[in-house]
């Protein structure tokens, strides 16, 4: 771990926060470049490729460099393909780059792997820690050795966690009979059991429903600041990025597209809001300041905003005169659209 | 003081692959319809290799090689029940390598191959607790004969285990081969097939022709099942002897193997979605 005492632009284009903290992770121009094979079209081709199998490069992290602080939340955010579970990936240790360094609290992830899952705790979001077949207590308690925790200290740790993430009446439940959000609130007190210094989450909120998501963001949100956990998050989610982070990293086919604050972010490209509104009898049109409809049948309208022009606040209470509304959602513009508007006014911002 | 730290370190890097064994044993537990099932499979096929060996005896008289017929029946009982309680992990690994899974086994604090290892014998050992008393009285009741000795009885089960051992060994050292090939079972085939001919699953080396005789006795094979059959049917302590270090032997080596091709095979990893 190094410590920095000054830093918002160094020469490397890194943004640094919290720059009298420690430095739990610093990356430099790392690089992962995946093989796959070629597979031409058609029957012929196919059988050819049989005899002479041709290779391709797919770049997916092209050089990226990053710092996190202790006890900071960092967001990895972008869309499928971007490279963001590649570098949770390389941070933890279980791919090794192509080229470029990383340093985790002091060691280097592919080398000292073993060394570093003592201090680092992972969820994944699509796969479970759990014996399916057994209760949550029993994958504890097994964890509880892996990790080579004295049984005191670890019976005051699981009570502890117990309460915080309120998992008390599934700890004798088999796995496999509880639901994704209770699995997930297990998921998080076995990776946080060996108390981890960093907390890796790759897509943790992936496939939960809305109270479920919000509940695991709460809790995540409460152990980085009690705990002093730094977080490291990747998600397709802006609202988890929102609620978790303050600084967010952009990350669009392998390169680091913005790196820098979450506010500056939202209010520099995320400058238009969807709203789908379902109303019981449409009066009149739509003809508000900064308001176009991108799609309308029958009751059902879609309503794009430009929060340039008008206040989401504003658009809405115009929007409610036309109509007793059945159903209204307001939504974010897709990361793609984010992505755009960042190349678009790419030099605006430090990146 | 120093040494009892030493001590102290070392019981706790062997107790956390003991905790997954007996987490493993948990596992295999809870599905006492499947025990049941897998029970009825095991009479069936001794019901039938008991059948095809009787009329063996019977056309060929007084017996093949050292065995009679209540010997081989036992034999055949012993090879069943540590055949049927061998490892199943080549399709979990397989499908683990594939989903991109095992990312979680590799950022825990553990040699991913031992790891293995203790899992499969957990569940391996809850399968031959359940097994070896079915197949036993299965193969007293057919014989009339009790074929076991207290050696014979404790040789099994220390060459048993260590034969499990083996086999989990070579199963993950197939498994592993995901790492580098499409699909991994033709492998696992042929593994299999050369428990069932050269390993002594169906027939005992003892009476198999010369040449394959020589061919088993230098491939690790037999130690998963005839070696402990054999000890357990017909007691020698210099067959003990010699299967022990023969077991270890092959074990040391597989372990070398399988860690040699994990280390150059964790290097090459790629998983989907990242």
């Amino acid at each position: 771990m190094t410590g920095t005492n000054s830093a918002i632009n160094t020469d490397l284009g890194i943004f640094c926060y919290n720059s009298v903290m420690e430095k739990v992770i610093e990356v430099r121009n790392l690089r992962k470049t995946y093989v796959s094979k070629k597979k031409k079209e058609g029957f012929l081709n196919g059988f050819k490729s049989f005899f002479k199998t041709e290779y391709f490069d797919i770049e997916a992290l092209k050089g990226i460099s990053l710092d996190v602080s202790e006890g900071e939340s960092l967001a990895l955010i972008g869309p499928n393909g971007a490279g963001k579970s590649t570098t949770i990936k390389i941070l933890t240790g279980i791919l090794y780059p192509t080229s470029g360094t990383a340093n985790v609290l002091g060691l280097v992830p592919w080398k000292d792997r073993v060394k570093l899952a003592y201090q680092i705790g992972v969820v994944f979001g699509q796969r479970s820690q759990l014996w399916y077949h057994l209760p949550p207590i029993d994958s504890f308690s097994l964890f509880s050795k892996i990790y080579e925790l004295e049984e005191k200290s670890y019976r005051k740790r699981l009570n502890k966690l117990v309460e915080i993430f309120e998992i008390e009446e599934y700890l004798n439940v088999p796995v496999r009979k509880l639901s994704l959000g209770e699995r997930m609130r297990c998921e998080f007190v076995l990776s946080l059991l060996h108390n981890p210094k960093i907390l890796f989450l790759d897509e943790p909120t992936i496939g939960l429903d809305v109270v479920a998501k919000s509940k695991a963001r709460d809790l995540i949100k409460r152990i980085n600041k009690e705990e002093r956990v730094t977080v490291f998050l990747s998600s397709h989610d802006t609202l988890d990025i929102e609620s978790l982070s303050k600084r967010v990293l952009v990350l669009n086919n392998g390169s680091i597209v913005y790196q820098g604050d979450i506010n500056t972010l939202k209010h520099g490209y995320m400058k238009k809001k969807i709203i789908d509104l379902k109303l019981k009898e449409l009066k009149g049109d739509f003809d508000i300041k900064g308001v176009s409809v991108l799609k309308r049948k029958d009751y059902g309208v879609k309503l794009e905003i430009n929060l340039e022009e008008v206040t989401q606040d504003e658009a809405v209470s115009e929007i409610i005169k036309r109509g007793e509304i059945l159903d209204i959602t307001i939504e974010d513009p897709s990361l793609e659209e984010v992505i755009k508007a960042i190349y678009e006014e790419k030099g605006n911002l430090e990146v | 003081m120093k040494k009892k730290g030493i001590w102290r370190y070392n019981l706790r890097k062997i107790q956390k692959y003991l905790e997954v064994m007996k987490i493993s044993f948990l596992s295999s537990s809870s599905y006492s319809r499947d025990v049941l099932g897998s029970l009825i499979f095991l009479f069936l096929i001794l019901f039938i290799m008991f059948s095809l060996w009787r009329v063996i005896f019977s056309s060929n008289g007084s017996g093949l090689a050292h065995f009679t017929l209540s010997k081989m029946l036992w034999y055949v009982a012993s090879t069943e029940a540590l055949m049927l309680s061998g490892s199943k992990l080549r399709v979990r690994i397989d499908s683990e390598i594939r989903s991109g899974n095992i990312a979680n086994f590799l950022v825990k604090p553990f040699f991913y191959p031992l790891f293995l290892v203790f899992d499969s014998l957990g569940s391996s050992i809850f399968s031959l607790i359940i097994r070896l008393p079915v197949a036993f009285t299965v193969a007293l009741f057919f014989t009339l004969r009790l074929e076991l000795t207290i050696n014979g009885f404790l040789s099994y089960v220390i060459l048993g285990f260590l034969g499990l051992v083996l086999d989990a060994l070579i199963t993950i050292f197939i498994g592993f081969f995901a790492f580098f090939i499409e699909d991994t079972a033709p492998v696992y085939w042929i593994y299999n097939k050369m428990l069932f001919t050269i390993g002594g699953l169906l027939i005992p080396v003892d009476i198999m022709p010369e040449i394959i005789k020589k061919v088993s006795y230098y491939l690790p094979f037999r130690f998963v099942l005839y070696n402990p059959a054999i000890s357990c049917v017909n007691f020698s302590l210099n067959f003990f002897i010699a299967s022990l270090v023969g077991v270890s032997i092959s074990i040391l080596v597989m372990l070398f193997l399988t860690s040699m091709e994990f280390s150059v095979a964790s290097r090459r990893l790629s998983i989907n979605g990242g």
